[in-house]
């Protein structure tokens, strides 16, 4: 017995469904929509309808339902959306957004009764529950007009006609009247009426109806069925055959003397054999369903062999269950280094052949599970456009954002977790960056705002970009305004660079100093943005130009959890450094090395190497003596080049990386910690970071 | 022996929702296969061949109303039930009058689908809802 997580499921896809609206919407707004895509939205709209709905969330399903009538009718032609029209279905998206992270946090839904009214103001045609009809049923359910003005019954009469005539009432078996009331709150109790119909058809033939199929159809229907039948079935049978239909409360049958019985309503008509399929659909007028002719060469033509290709070519999966195999695979690549020390075996023997080809085996395993977890940018822009659009909409201020290389990809979580870290920047560049409209047209600077998001692969890394063109930061009021609050002192202050001054405003509780005195124009929420991006294994580099604008750039691992790093020994522990960070190791002897500006540093080809001692370093001690030779570990910070001396380098090794808990964190020399082959703990030393620390210090 | 039933929705969830309501029904319907659009639910109908299909009306690529047409092409006596969201009387309606046996309307509820399959589907025994 199965329990499927259903409000997860829920959950995650309806945000698919509203971020491919978003999408749509975003596309529409820059230029008009094919019709499929169109056909999409309403889709979306649809799908989150019926979710919502079976959740028990009535106020989501009701905005998707406005929305999916609306996209319905614009599908259909019926409206021509202005950016009005686009701007509210917009709005009503990130209503529908805002409900489902409402659902994922149990808090109360926000409502969409008002964009709901918005919308349902918009459609033409406001009948209440039901869609304009499209249906390809012979009796002509039709178009908008054949339903507005009481042309509806010639219009259904129509089609019709032409094609079959009226069935001759001259069957030889008795006439029945079979009067039929459907359970009153009977879901779609019109489309029950046509099922009782055709049930009704098993056992004789259909003559008249009332009322006609077309209020049938279109939602009208007040729930009492009326039908003539020539049948040889005994009316008792008859009547208990049909009252045992679901939703049918009450059923008489009884002979109909004359057709002229049956006749009292003026809505009746005679019930229509089905047309050919190829002439219902041309009536219908229907594209996409309606073009029979154009089938052979669209797509279903292609048939049931892409059908069932697509069939078995994609499957989902639990990203939970995704983090369980990438655990284990991490698991197992320790246990193939556990396993190489155990055995130790010759170079060359069957041994060490087999290890290599289980060595092959988990890292192939290892890089299908990464890719696997790989998702592109794209698929959290649309969450960002949002955000953008509600913060420069509720500060006033005319935002354009520009993503570009949506195509890099990132592991999911790393996605997830940056997508917080992003919306502070956005909200940062918007409230504080992006200058007012006058303010900007003093400047000379274009009244709109623009803010650009640049992703690009660097190596190894995926490097992040945020720039915006607002006023900038001053560094030199960011060193004024540490002297004052007493975070640093003058002499400190004055010895950071640039662009160590700009990484104040990461400082907690330096940003809301700055927010008081309002100097930097920046950096509400920026220590949770330098802390995030540190703790998936990135950096954060602010750049910034007065008046100009600001731009952030962080570097981050497409990938996660598995991490070759060096293991090295210093101050008496064990660090992991990892791989990635360091470009080479060598020896270093200390007479090479010179003192230069209060640094030790060396020449290491055309490279001025300053060098760090990990083990002075992490025990306060920076300028302990070095040994006569020890190993160090190359590294750049920006264009300058260091050396990071330990006692010993183990060797290298793949880590499992496990993030460190409170108050560990906090440190950001450290990127996480690695459980050892022999369970010893060794921390991962982040040099970028450790240097940072050290140059501080 | 239960009755084969394939699935067809695009959401997994509405998917799940009805698997849910079926494998709980006492053995009564087995969960043969599913398809997420119209096309996937041929293929899977011929490969098959279940005595119940379940199928969502607005689909990706070939929607549900074409779906059942072309499944009652393959198998005129094929039994296919519609699973309809509120407000679209004229799908439902279209597709009754392509031929497929009955309705199911979003949300469903575990005793109404039951009822609905006992009804069209006299081998799934009568009247006796899961609990």
């Amino acid at each position: 017995m199965e329990s499927p997580d259903f409000l997860g499921l829920f959950i995650s896809e309806a945000r698919e469904h509203i971020e491919g609206q978003a999408a749509l919407l975003a596309r529409a707004r820059a230029s008009a929509l094919e019709r499929e895509e169109i056909h999409d939205l309403f889709r979306h709209a649809h799908s989150i309808k019926g979710m919502a709905a079976a959740m028990s969330f009535p106020r989501m399903s009701a905005l998707a339902h406005a929305m999916e009538d609306l996209l319905h009718l614009w599908r259909d032609g019926a409206v021509t959306p202005t950016p009005e029209t686009l701007e509210l279905l917009t709005r009503a998206s990130d209503r529908l957004s805002a409900q489902v992270d409402a659902i994922a946090a149990h808090s109360d839904l926000p409502g969409g009764e008002e964009i709901e009214r918005q919308i349902r103001a918009l459609c033409p045609d406001p009948m209440g529950d039901a869609p304009v009809a499209s249906t390809a049923w012979p009796g002509g359910v039709g178009s908008p007009e054949s339903r507005a003005g009481g042309r509806g019954e010639s219009a259904a009469g129509q089609g019709e006609a032409g094609a079959n005539p009226m069935p001759t009432p001259d069957d030889p078996r008795p006439r029945l009247l079979v009067d039929i009331a459907i359970r009153p709150g009977a879901p779609l109790p019109g489309a029950r009426a046509v099922v009782i119909l055709k049930r009704l058809e098993e056992h004789g033939r259909v003559l008249e109806i009332s009322p006609s199929l077309h209020v049938l159809a279109t939602g009208h229907f007040s729930g009492r069925l009326r039908v003539v039948l020539a049948s040889s079935v005994a009316p008792d049978r008859l009547g208990s055959i049909a009252g045992d239909l679901p939703d049918v409360a009450a059923c008489h049958v009884a002979p109909a003397a004359s057709p002229d019985d049956a006749t009292a309503e003026d809505d009746r008509r005679l019930m229509q054999r089905r047309a050919p399929p190829d002439r219902r659909a041309s009536e219908a007028g229907v594209p996409g369903r309606a073009n029979e002719e154009g089938r052979g060469a669209g797509p279903e033509s292609t048939g049931e062999g892409v059908g069932r290709a697509e069939a078995i070519s994609t499957i989902r999966v639990a990203t939970e269950r995704m983090d369980h195999l990438l655990d284990g695979i991490g698991e197992l690549i320790l246990d193939r280094e556990r396993l190489k020390r155990a055995l130790a075996p010759e170079p060359g023997s069957r041994e060490a052949e087999i290890l290599e080809g289980f060595g092959r085996t988990v890292d192939a395993l290892r890089d299908e599970v990464m890719t696997m977890r790989l998702l592109p940018f794209s698929s959290i822009v649309p969450r960002l456009e949002r955000a953008v659009r509600d913060l420069a909409g509720r500060l006033g201020k005319d935002v354009d954002l520009d993503v570009r290389g949506t195509e890099v990809s990132l592991d999911r979580s790393t996605l997830e977790e940056m997508i917080d870290p992003l919306q502070h920047i956005l909200r940062n560049s918007i409230d504080h960056g992006l200058e007012a409209v006058e303010e900007r047209r003093t400047v000379g600077k274009p009244a709109r705002g623009r803010i650009e998001i640049e992703l690009s692969r660097r190596d190894e890394r995926v490097c992040l970009a945020v720039s915006d063109d607002g006023r900038g930061m001053d560094p030199q009021a960011l060193r004024r305004v540490a002297v004052e609050r007493r975070m640093l002192s003058r002499e400190l202050a004055m010895r950071l660079s640039d662009e160590e001054a700009l990484m104040l405003v990461t400082i907690p509780g330096f940003s809301t100093a700055t927010r008081t005195t309002d100097i930097s124009g920046r950096g509400v929420g920026m220590d949770v943005v330098r802390m995030r991006v540190q703790k998936l294994g990135g950096h954060l580099i602010i750049r910034s130009q007065v008046g100009v604008g600001t731009r952030l750039e962080m570097d981050l691992p497409p990938t996660v959890t598995v991490t070759r790093a060096f293991l090295c020994r210093a101050a008496g522990g064990i660090f992991a450094v990892p791989v990635s960070a360091v470009q080479a190791t060598f020896q270093v002897r200390r007479d090479s090395v010179q003192a230069s500006q209060g640094e030790r540093v060396l020449r290491r080809g055309d490279d001025l190497v300053t060098v760090l001692p990990l083990g002075g370093i992490l025990s306060g001690d920076r300028a302990a003596p070095f040994p006569d030779t020890f190993p160090a570990l190359v590294y750049h910070v920006g264009h300058r080049a260091y050396a990071l001396g330990v006692d010993e380098i183990l060797g290298e090794e793949p880590i499992v990386v496990k993030p460190l808990r409170h108050p560990l964190e906090l440190l950001p020399q450290y990127a996480g910690a690695a459980i050892l082959n022999d369970g010893q703990i060794a921390l991962i030393v982040d040099p970028v970071n450790l240097t940072r620390t050290a140059r501080q210090a | 022996m239960p009755i084969r039933v394939l699935v067809v929705d695009d959401a997994m969830f509405m998917r799940s929702m009805i698997k849910d309501i079926l494998v709980n029904a006492g053995g009564r319907y087995e969960i043969v296969g599913e398809a997420s659009n119209g096309r996937e639910a041929i293929a899977r109908f011929r490969e098959l061949n279940p005595q119940l299909v379940t199928m969502d009306i607005v689909m990706p690529q070939l929607d549900g109303i074409e779906a059942t047409r072309e499944i009652l092409k393959v198998d005129p006596a094929a039994v296919i039930v519609m699973c309809s969201a509120m407000g679209q009387e004229a799908l439902v309606v279209e597709s009754i009058s392509a031929g497929a046996k009955d309705f199911i309307v979003k949300p469903f509820t575990s005793e109404r689908v039951l009822q609905v399959l006992a009804k069209i589907l006299p081998g799934a025994g009568r009247g006796s809802a899961a609990p």
